[in-house]
């Protein structure tokens, strides 16, 4: 370990000198990175038919020339796990333990059996999302060039960036470090600090990044046309490139977490991504935390983008407001996630869409000092002193006290233990090495023992109203050996693997393999020094 | 394994220094070893555990919580015969913390095992409540299939620790329990019913709702428990290990349905005047104005729809009008925690996480637990809001027989407080507060924080003075006395007799020394106080029946200065609105605490007292209920300085480069002159007495009391301190800027458009909630205007004060606050079109393109130079009045300008320029047409903005406070299609001193020479509408003198005032609430999780999250007593 730290000491001293230029830090010189490794994963991704696992790897200790974006084929790993905790699997067989590794019953998988596509990427990734307007395509903030790359992928899984399989990305995946790339890029901004949390708008339209290293966050267009008003993906190839089109200055020292607010489609006015940016409609609006100030940022994203605005399409984020976060003592927050789940909720049960639509959403803060979940709520009802809602209003309502290390927080649904839909909110408490599964309506929450410093999570899809209470899972009740299984998938950053827990609470298995791994994907492999 | 896991977090650590993956060069501090673990729950059991010559127990025995008592100052605990242990719920193991509060250690349960062992219980333990016998302890635990309840002997509590042979440690195996169908949420006991048979007591638990179904009571039978203690063999013995169905004898499941469909705001609680109804204080308050007081508006061109106020919530004043309940269709009942009642009718409080109520269930007759009609959990500011709680605490009984329940809303953090000292016939509502437009900062029916609050729990503790007669028995002391300033109970230096005398502020000395001190005011808890944590770690002290109370005040509090044999003098009158004199005393056999108006008294029999019998506090109450308690009295030596709220040195003008600027006599009296407002008849400010704490009151001195006039030369500048309630003070910079910029509009872009062919242009901002940031339009301003005149015509002052009808220049105004787009963007380039066709009038239409044009505009150029011309760059905006456009309707989402004109003068060839002194409002009209369309495409049809008060002062406090205002949108869907609501002034009492806009009061004429009805007499007192009135201070602004710029004898201006010109000036101290950080105990911050009062040693035991222990807080000292144990 001292000889790691020596190290990255070094490494970390280099860096340094660095941040005060483009980017804090430099790619590595050196051999490729391997093709089919993970290496330091920090962001995963599933792809909406549950198809394909995706992974950014960020050559955090800088051993190689860049990082990696992979595609899985995770139909193959989802099999595999259900042969472990099916009849007759190891998984059915014992006890599941939590070894030194967090494993259970799951001895780890080299990744070559499942590994569909590589690409080489710049060094420190931060983050991978899919776009929610087309899912082909996927956007990872890369602090080493202090750029958002973008790739593309086919049918097949297979990644184009653009060479395809095996080859390095080119400089034009790369958003926001070329102030003169053409054409969308009006401004001829480029991003400053290093790119870390990235959110976007609902439609899918505009991507949102904090910056970690400085007071900016970046607004750029996703190049991919608006889903449709119902929420439907659009289909068509993607042909335009993701632009940078504005650098927002003047926020906290240090964004890290950025969620977008989910305006109900039936607020009046209506949210400007269902209403195809008529007159007066709300406008999409983030929540920003960072790690330097207790207060978590508003901001506003402007199209641009109607005929009221002739100028055209040239979007543009304005800082509206900032919450005091006084609910904690300490001023370092990290993840952010938000959960519209009470309205459809309400909708389920009967009430009145437009009563429903001004529900406030349950806010999900990860704060660092002291570990805990802030809970928030965001849209105020109207008051017998302001008329009208006010989407936008954040209140602090406590907090619940986690293990040390409480990092990126996501919500998704278990299935519980009457085969329904049943949303969780996890997680991952990197210097525990836990996922806390936290329930919004019991309040109560579990933990799960996974590898080394979990990073980052993926689920396997799910309906977007599948989040009340007592939802039914699509396959009803349908019995056990019929119903596919439902995983979530940690990355293990110190170990370099992903894990696979098992989420399925219904099944009368004996033992249970709820909330335990069952699978893993990768050896798991400690840092130089370790 | 816990060698292991340690080792693994230490590797962790470090690999931590580098993943982090946040900051260049972050760093991880070790991990520490903690014995707890997410420790949650906490109860106190006593045992004995040594004989008298401090040797332990071969069996030590569980006995009653009050043989055990506090380690008294310079004792070893672990040689006390009786120790407390606290019982801590672990929640990431599943285990029970055991923690000898007598000897200050965490037990280990196992001593063969390396490290501090806990006893293991089910996982995902939520509650632990020991036996009323104290035999037993009860666990309850969630986890997933195995829910159900724990219960460990407490002969074996301790482990292999002690006894001898000691006992083995407990195993999983080794403890008895039962199952529940779900999961218990909370646990607690109830009397068995007397007369009956079998056990003396039966469990209560709480059961979460599941899968849709609503949450359950159960009374569960312990008897089985009992009896393997008694006889393990006996026939209904509970067998260790087992885990049957636990003994179900009564079930009640938690209702989901509504008594009523409707409520109304619940009444007030105590106002802390108990000798006198205040009643409605508006008499000695400022004017809503005139909307709200039926008086007509003057609509200005702007005025398409004459505004009204905004409806006056009239069920807020408990007026009646039933309020909707908000109600969520189709939710079942989710209880989150429960409190119970034992005062003879065993009651059950249960909060609800889902629905609006708290639960009432009446387990008089435990086999049939019974469901009241429940508490409504209501809010008057959002009433369709469902308020869910989270957290319940039951107050003792107070002294005049109330019991109250607190209940944090979740949504907020907030707590709301309920009456239930009759569980029938009480409100089922929660009170408001009092008076809350004295500090309308907070809501009216909650009691709010700096931070949520996590935990409540109230106790009563007291200092007992020992008996005047006996004094040497300690043991029957004097307790729950009401503290008595009469002079008639304290007539002379050795006579009481009133015992409550003894509480005096000049009697300290007499109460009961305990842990080696004697407590001083405010630190000296005697009565009931509730302690909230809050999620930042903070304790607060609330005040709920301070038995202090009575003498914490001014003395006197009389308004007759002849009262108290014509001593009185300097001080009579009232310092703020609750500040009520009291009545003398009827003869000198009353002995009323509050028939005291001076408890000064002189006599032959008295010695001179060096101090009073009271604190004199400048505020009345000190000590209200329901109130955040003071650290510190409220006096102007109050324990560490000066701690009443006053200026921090004279205000001070400044010009809008920041330069001061003078107002002393001549050329400074052009400058405006800010002043305290007079004092209102019977009042006088405690911020001016010299020696205020002397016991005489003819020993107090004025100091150098400010002049609330102007004149010549001017007198030094001023503010008045208000007194009414010390809660609402803070800390503050103050700027008090004329046409400043209102700090609540910021970074809010809009859209310009037309509806009107550019008569007007409309910012259209949805969803920035413009009404909220205070916005005043032109009718309000019309408004403001036609009270102010009323008020100066009341005061003679003549017409020609007044240079140009103020109406027609006072309202809010933007300006634009963007850069144009460079010069080089393609938008200047775009050729004019239907979309954009605001070229066509602009510059006679010279930038206009072609019909049907389709290619770049050949003008772009001439469009960005003409542009520029007019509005320069953003950093010059303040000083390009081009950018200024009078706001003539503010709505929600949107606000409708007109423009600004001005006289050019005579000399068409030197026109005089814009200035914000010389220009008047113009509404809708064709003539506005080219600015409009000008603004409009210069702009990109998109620009920010900021507001400024046009023609008015603004007060702003820099630090919290922000700006006060009673602007809120009216809920109209506006005929011209504008949704949001129009922006309109409350006419809600509560928010009557939410001000922070001011005029200048004209004074004098040209020549500085006073006007014929004397300044003086001009503004009467603060609540004048002449008057600035917040809060926390009121001031006037008076007007410069001086004449007017003139051109060729033509004045041209309407007013001196410099737009920007600034009165700064700073007041202090706040309020400081008395608090205790949990977090300071070792550095670390904290995530309070719960809290138990423990009677017997007269401490609060708090489970820390963060921590990851417990803390005990000691009411003697107000600081920890114990631990942090972890």
């Amino acid at each position: 370990m001292a000889l790691f730290l020596r190290n990255a000491r070094a490494l970390l001293g280099a860096a340094a000198v660095a941040t005060a230029g483009a980017a804090c830090y430099p790619g590595g010189g050196g051999s490729n990175p391997p093709l089919d490794s993970l290496y330091f994963p920090v962001g995963l991704a599933v792809s909406p038919d549950g198809s394909r696992l995706y992974v950014v790897n960020s050559d955090f200790d800088l051993q190689y020339n860049g990082g990696t974006l992979q595609s899985y084929d995770l139909q193959s790993i989802r099999n595999a796990a259900v042969g472990q905790i099916a009849d007759g699997g190891a998984c059915a067989e014992q006890v599941p333990t939590n070894d030194f590794l967090g494993l259970g019953c799951a001895p780890p998988q080299p990744v070559t059996a499942y590994l569909t596509s590589s690409v080489v990427i710049g060094a420190f990734a931060a983050d991978l999302q899919l776009s929610l307007s087309n899912p082909k395509r996927l956007f990872a903030p890369i602090r080493g060039e202090t750029a958002v790359l973008f790739a593309d992928v086919d049918d097949q899984g297979n990644l184009s960036c653009p060479g395809g399989n095996g080859t390095r990305c080119a400089s034009g995946n790369y958003v926001g470090n070329d102030p003169n790339a053409p054409p969308a890029n009006t401004r001829h901004s480029v991003m400053s600090g290093e790119p870390f949390g990235i959110a976007q708008t609902l439609d899918g339209t505009a991507i949102v990044v904090t910056s970690d290293s400085d007071t900016t966050a970046s607004v750029l267009s996703s190049g991919i046309p608006a889903s449709s008003a119902d929420g439907a993906v659009a289909a068509q190839s993607v042909e335009v490139s993701p632009s940078l089109q504005y650098v927002l200055s003047g926020l906290p020292f240090a964004g890290t977490g950025i969620a977008a607010i989910p305006h109900d489609r039936a607020l009046n006015p209506p949210p400007c991504e269902t209403s195809n940016e008529q007159l007066g409609c709300l406008r999409p609006a983030f929540l920003e935390t960072n790690h330097s100030t207790a207060e978590i940022d508003l901001l506003r994203y402007y199209s641009d983008d109607d005929s009221l605005n002739p100028s055209g399409n040239r979007p543009f984020l304005q800082r509206e407001g900032a919450f005091p976060l006084t609910a904690t003592t300490g001023s370092d927050e990290r993840g952010i996630a938000i959960d519209d789940s009470p309205r459809s909720s309400c909708r389920a049960s009967g009430g009145d869409d437009s009563a429903c639509a001004i529900l406030p959403a349950r806010v999900f803060v990860a704060s660092r000092t002291p570990p805990a979940l802030v809970l928030g709520e965001v849209g105020t009802p109207p008051s017998n002193y302001s008329g009208s809602f006010d989407p936008d209003l954040l209140t602090i309502v406590g907090t619940v006290p986690l293990p040390s290390g409480p990092s990126r927080v996501y919500r998704a649904p278990v299935i519980d233990r009457n085969g329904n839909y049943s949303l969780r909110i996890f997680v991952t408490c990197f210097d525990s090495d836990l996922v806390v599964v936290y329930d919004p309506e019991t309040r109560l929450w579990d933990s799960i023992h996974v590898g080394r410093g979990p990073f980052a999570m993926a689920f396997d899809p799910f309906p977007t109203d599948a989040y009340h209470p007592n939802d039914s899972a699509p396959w009803g009740q349908a019995a056990p050996s019929d119903r596919p299984y439902r995983f979530a998938y940690v990355a293990s950053f110190t170990e370099s693997f992903v894990e696979v827990i098992d989420l399925d609470n219904s099944r009368p298995m004996s033992p249970s393999t709820y909330e335990t791994v069952v699978f893993a994907l990768g050896e798991p492999m400690l840092p130089k020094g370790q | 394994m816990r060698i292991g896991l340690v080792a693994g977090l230490a590797t962790v650590a470090g690999i931590a220094v580098v993943a982090t993956l946040v900051a260049c060069s972050q760093t991880v501090s070790p991990p520490v070893v903690r014995t707890m673990a997410q420790p949650q729950k906490v109860d106190v059991v006593c045992l004995h555990v040594l004989d008298g010559s401090g040797v332990p127990l071969a069996q030590y025995a569980p006995v009653s919580e009050t043989q055990c008592t506090p380690v008294p100052p310079n004792v070893t605990g672990g040689a006390m015969q009786y120790h407390l242990f606290a019982l801590v719920t672990q929640r990431l193991r599943g285990e029970l913390g055991v923690v000898d509060l007598t000897n200050g250690q965490v037990v280990d349960e196992d001593r063969t095992t390396p490290g501090i062992n806990l006893i293991p219980v089910g996982l995902q333990p939520t509650d632990v409540v020991v036996a009323p016998d104290a035999q037993l302890t009860f666990v309850s635990t969630a986890a997933d299939g195995m829910t159900g309840i724990d219960v460990i002997e407490n002969t074996r509590l301790l482990g292999d620790s002690t006894g001898s042979p000691a006992l083995p440690p407990l195993g999983l195996s080794d403890l008895m329990g039962c199952s529940l169908p779900v999961a218990p949420v909370a646990l607690s006991t109830i009397a068995a019913p007397s007369g009956s048979p079998g056990t003396a007591y039966y469990l209560v638990a709480l059961l979460a709702g599941s899968g849709g179904s609503p949450g359950a009571m159960v009374t569960i039978d312990p008897t089985g428990f009992q009896e393997t203690l008694d006889d393990a063999g006996a026939t209904g013995a509970v067998a260790p290990g087992s885990f049957s169905p636990c003994k179900i004898v009564g079930r009640t499941s938690i209702s989901g349905v509504l008594p009523g469909a409707t409520w109304t705001p619940g009444p007030t609680w105590p106002d802390g005047v108990p000798y006198a109804e205040a009643g409605d204080l508006r008499d000695g308050e400022p004017s809503l104005g005139l909307a709200c007081s039926g008086g007509s508006l003057t609509a200005g061109d702007g005025g398409t729809e004459a505004s009204s106020g905004a409806p006056v919530d009239a069920s807020a004043d408990g007026q009646g009008g039933g309020q909707a309940i908000a109600f969520p269709s189709g939710s079942a009942a989710f209880p989150t925690a429960m409190v119970m009642r034992n005062d003879g009718r065993p009651l059950a409080y249960v909060a609800d996480g889902a629905l609006p109520l708290i639960h009432v269930i009446d387990f008089s007759f435990p086999a049939r637990p019974v469901e009241l009609d429940p508490l409504l959990t209501t809010s008057v500011d959002n009433p369709s809001r469902v308020v869910s709680v989270g957290w319940v605490a039951l107050s003792p009984s107070t002294r005049d027989y109330k019991r109250y329940l607190y209940a944090v809303d979740t949504a907020d953090g907030s707590v709301m407080v309920f009456d239930v000292t009759d569980p029938d016939a009480s409100p089922h509502v929660p009170l408001r507060r009092p008076h809350a437009e004295l500090n309308p900062l907070i809501p009216v029916d909650r009691l709010k924080f700096s931070a949520p609050a996590a935990a409540v729990v109230f106790a009563q503790h007291d200092w007992p003075v020992l008996s005047p007669a006996t004094p040497s028995d300690t043991v029957n002391e004097f307790t729950g006395l009401l503290c008595n300033p009469n002079p008639n109970a304290h007539p002379n230096d050795t006579t009481f007799l009133d015992v409550g005398a003894y509480y005096r502020a000049d009697q300290t000395s007499v109460v009961q020394a305990q842990e080696g001190i004697t407590p001083t005011l405010p630190y000296r808890l005697r009565g009931v106080f509730a302690f909230v944590t809050l999620s930042n770690g903070t304790m607060v002290v609330v005040d709920v029946d301070d038995w202090d109370a009575p003498c914490r005040r001014p003395d006197p509090m009389s308004t007759d200065p002849d009262a108290g044999e014509g001593i009185v003098g300097l001080t009579a009158g009232m310092t703020g609105q609750l500040d009520i004199p009291e009545l003398p005393a009827t003869d000198a056999n009353d002995l009323d605490p509050y028939h005291a108006p001076l408890v000064f008294a002189a006599g032959p029999n008295i010695t001179p007292p060096t101090t009073s019998g009271v604190t004199l506090e400048a505020f009345f109450p000190v000590s209200a209920p329901h109130r955040v308690r003071s650290s510190l009295l409220l006096a102007q030596s109050g324990g560490g300085g000066v701690v009443l709220p006053a200026l921090s040195g004279q205000p001070q003008l400044f010009d809008v480069n920041g330069a001061p600027l003078s107002v002393s006599a001549g050329i400074g009296q052009r400058n405006p002159l800010i002043l305290a407002t007079p004092l209102p008849a019977g009042f006088f400010d405690p911020d001016y007495v010299n020696n205020s704490l002397a016991p005489h009151p003819s020993d107090r001195s004025a100091l150098s009391i400010p002049a609330v006039a102007p004149g010549t030369p001017p007198p030094p500048p001023s503010v008045r301190i208000s007194f009414d309630d010390p809660t609402v003070h803070q800390t503050q910079d103050w700027t008090v800027t004329y046409e400043g910029a209102l700090p609540s509009v910021i970074g809010i872009s809009s859209d310009l458009m037309t509806s009107d062919n550019y008569h007007t242009l409309t910012l259209n901002a949805s969803g920035a909630q413009l009404c909220s940031r205070g916005i005043e339009d032109w009718d309000v301003g019309q408004s403001r205007v036609a009270e102010v005149l009323a008020a100066r015509g009341a005061a003679s002052i003549p017409v020609d004060a007044v240079p140009i009808d103020p109406a027609s220049w006072t309202a809010d105004y933007v300006e634009f606050t963007d850069d144009l787009l460079a010069s080089t963007d393609q938008y200047w380039s775009l050729p004019s079109s239907d979309a954009n066709d605001c070229w066509n009038d602009i510059n006679g239409g010279a930038l206009a393109d072609p019909p049907n044009s389709t290619g770049p505009s050949v003008h772009a150029a001439d469009r960005y130079n003409f542009c520029f011309a007019s509005y320069d760059a953003a950093v010059n905006a303040d000083t390009h009045f081009s950018r200024d456009f009078p706001i003539l309707r503010a709505y929600d989402n949107e606000v409708v300008i007109g423009r600004f004109a001005w006289d050019p003068g005579p000399d068409s060839a030197n026109p005089l320029p814009e200035l914000t002194t010389n220009r008047t409002i113009v509404g809708s009209d064709p003539s506005n047409v080219p600015f409009l369309e000008q603004a409009r495409c210069c702009f990109h049809h998109q620009a920010a903005f900021k507001v400024r008060t046009g023609g008015e002062w603004v007060a702003v406090g820099t630090e919290n406070v922000g700006l006060l205002h009673h602007v809120s949108a009216d809920g109209s869907s506006a005929a011209d299609g504008n949704s949001g609501g129009r922006c309109v002034l409350s006419c809600n009492p509560k928010d009557v001193l939410l001000n922070a806009r001011a005029f200048d009061v004209p004074w004098a004429d040209s020549t500085c020479a006073p006007l014929p009805t004397g300044a003086a007499s001009i503004v009467t007192d603060r609540n004048s509408p002449l008057a600035m009135r917040n809060p926390m201070l009121s001031f006037v602004m008076w007007a410069g003198c001086g004449a007017l710029p003139s051109v060729g004898g033509q004045t041209y201006d309407h007013t001196l005032n410099a737009r920007d010109s600034v009165w700064r000036f700073a007041v202090g101290p706040g309020f400081s609430p008395l608090t205790v950080a949990i977090g300071q105990v070792s550095g670390s911050p904290a995530s309070p999780q719960s809290m138990r009062y423990i009677n017997s040693l007269g401490q609060i035991a708090v489970v820390d999250g963060s921590l990851q222990g417990l803390i005990l807080y000691d009411l003697n000292t107000i600081a920890i007593g114990g631990g942090p144990y972890y």
